[in-house]
């Protein structure tokens, strides 16, 4: 369950979350839907633990993240939430099977354990022929689902997608969204998506709108 | 910090420039070090070099009296022998005039016994026979005679004859040393003492006493002299170390030492500038690299232990190049004629470089702090920093 309550958070003088309340439950899959600037990447930076509310509380699968020191949010993070970034986010100077393992050597487990599930992930993505090359050898469309098992390596109880696919043409986008959605339900995640565009929203049963930083869908 | 230093410093140094602007970085740092490291060198081998030049005509102790000459007699050799000294040898030390192809130059007259002499001295001298003498090497320099020639000799036949007329001799010189210390290469003769005690109504007595002692280091022999003067004390006798005529000098460069370590500490300062340059280049060109890492679940600890472990690489190899560069530099000054010294002034021809390992320590311990100093400043710039903004302006 994900709960927030009363959310607010300010940059300066500026009001970008005002008093926000939001209830996920867990496996949900959902759409975060609103203009540019109305606040949708802040709430997700907040249900991703990378940034702190300026007041209201938000609790993630029971954890209260307000209480939590950089450290415990760091390890939450690493356990519990995949990214997919808009910008695929991939590291220039190494492969991309290794840009894959980040999330696995910062926790410290074995990488060998994982070696299965990732060569699962890129076949199901059709990715396998990029493992061993560097961002920089493989298209953008590629670099995405690179990204996307990345966020999927540690089967996190949260995927947060950050227009995921900003980048792509429409086809592709339907075949992002699709296999985010497949993979969250095999792994039973919960899915947020941010986008700005309705064709993808329509993918989705529940449909969360904000504007001016409340929600008003 | 899971992530190993090693991956974490590739994400890092990736590309050219970066890699340059890290060379570059450590080479200042080095040079600074080395710097500081020659500075100290050159003064603890000017005192190491002079200290072996001292002790050339001298041996690690030298007993004197305060009532000039006096008898080497049993008692005397029972208070030596108590400190299990067995290597000592008794010299008479007088004043005179050499003169030689019409030069005449003041001397200070050593009357030793050779084969005593070498049991307690390195120096090597080369005393044919009774007519013979040795001169320092700048002294047959100055009066322009070579091994073989003739030199006159005028000395007095002690302080109760001064009055009366100096002794004068035709000596042949049989051989020229070199001590490595001017004064002692511009002033110093060597006679027979059997020969100068004859003509200075010394009498089986001598004025000086030379004490070798085994594996000692200067600490130890300064703490030995005192002891002995303490048990001497009774009899008007001074225990001196080697280097006594030289003390205040010696102590001098140990000021100057001092302070010139304080002083050279702004150019570590200045390498230090470079170390900071080069992390604000590199936290700017890679900050999405590490802001994705900590969005990643890499915590402040580890991307902070990384920066520790970064800036004490810099330190360990900055220290090590400059200990290189040391070595370089000594060769230098050693092998080029242009960087001789006038002895006449620095009592030494020549400067080396001479390190110890407390010399060393300090330099490194001192850059070691100011490289800490670093780190604190880079903890409390990277602290203030938000993920997400870090996150967004590594990407817009």
């Amino acid at each position: 369950m994900i709960i927030l309550d009363n959310v607010k958070k300010s940059f300066g003088d500026v009001d970008v979350l005002k008093g926000l309340n939001l209830e996920l439950k867990s496996q949900e899959q959902c759409v975060l839907l609103g203009s540019s600037g109305s606040g949708k990447s802040t709430l997700l930076y907040l249900l991703g633990a990378l940034d702190h509310p300026s007041s209201g509380i938000v609790s993630v699968f029971d954890e209260v993240l307000n209480d939590m020191n950089d450290e415990s949010l760091a390890t939450f993070r690493n356990q519990n939430i995949g990214f997919v970034f808009q910008f695929h986010f991939l590291l220039p100077s190494i492969s991309c099977k290794e840009n894959i393992f980040l999330p696995v050597k910062i926790s410290g487990k074995e990488v060998a354990q994982y070696e299965e599930l990732v060569s699962m992930l890129a076949k199901f993505l059709g990715v396998t022929h990029c493992l061993k090359k560097y961002p920089y050898q493989v298209s953008g469309g590629e670099q995405q689902r690179i990204n996307i098992i990345r966020a999927l390596i540690l089967k996190p109880k949260l995927i947060l997608c950050d227009e995921p696919t900003g980048n792509l043409d429409s086809e592709n986008s339907t075949k992002v969204i699709g296999l985010l959605q497949e993979l969250a339900k095999e792994f039973a995640s919960t899915l947020v998506v941010v986008t700005h565009d309705h064709q993808i929203a329509k993918s989705f049963q529940r449909k969360i709108t904000i504007e001016d930083g409340r929600l008003i869908s | 910090m899971k992530l190993s230093f090693i991956k974490l410093l590739n994400i890092l140094l990736e590309g050219k420039n970066v890699k340059i602007f890290f060379f570059l970085t450590i080479m200042s740092m080095a040079f600074s070090t080395s710097v500081i490291l020659c500075t100290l060198g050159i003064m603890d081998g000017y005192e190491e070099i002079l200290k072996k030049g001292l002790r050339k005509n001298s041996s690690d102790l030298e007993i004197v009296n305060d009532f000039g000459f006096f008898e080497m007699d049993d008692s005397f050799k029972r208070l030596i022998d108590q400190h299990h000294i067995s290597d000592y040898t008794g010299i008479i030390r007088t004043e005179g005039f050499v003169i030689g192809d019409n030069v005449s130059k003041g001397v200070l007259i050593n009357g030793v016994k050779t084969n005593e002499f070498h049991r307690v001295s390195p120096l090597k001298i080369n005393l044919r026979d009774e007519g013979s003498i040795v001169l320092g090497s700048v002294l047959a320099e100055q009066l322009g005679v070579k091994v073989g020639e003739g030199v006159t000799l005028a000395f007095t036949r002690g302080n109760q004859n001064f009055e009366s007329h100096p002794y004068i001799k035709r000596l042949t010189v049989s051989d020229i040393v070199k001590h490595g210390v001017h004064r002692k290469d511009a002033r110093i003769v060597y006679l027979d003492r059997d020969y100068l005690e004859r003509f200075t109504n010394a009498r089986g007595k001598v004025n000086t006493c030379l004490i070798k002692v085994e594996s000692l280091n200067n600490d130890e022999i300064e703490l030995l002299a005192t002891k002995l003067t303490q048990e001497f004390s009774g009899e008007g006798y001074e225990v001196k170390p080697y280097w006594n005529d030289f003390a205040r000098l010696l102590e001098a460069v140990q000021v100057e030492k001092f302070s010139i370590t304080i002083i050279l500490q702004l150019i570590v300062i200045i390498a230090l500038f470079n170390i900071v340059a080069f992390i604000n280049f590199s936290s700017i060109k890679k900050s999405q690299e590490f802001f994705l890492l900590r969005a990643l679940g890499l915590s402040f600890k580890g991307l902070y232990s990384f920066w520790v472990y970064f800036i004490l690489l810099i330190w360990l190899l900055s220290s090590l190049v400059s200990l290189v560069m040391v070595e370089f530099f000594d060769l230098v000054i050693l092998r080029l004629p242009f960087l001789k010294i006038p002895g006449s002034i620095y009592e030494l021809d020549h400067l080396g470089l001479s390190l110890s390992f407390k010399s060393i320590s300090a330099v490194f311990i001192t850059t070691l702090i100011w490289c800490i100093c670093v780190i604190l400043l880079i903890v409390y710039r990277e602290k203030g920093k938000s993920l997400v903004q870090g996150l967004k302006r590594g990407y817009v």
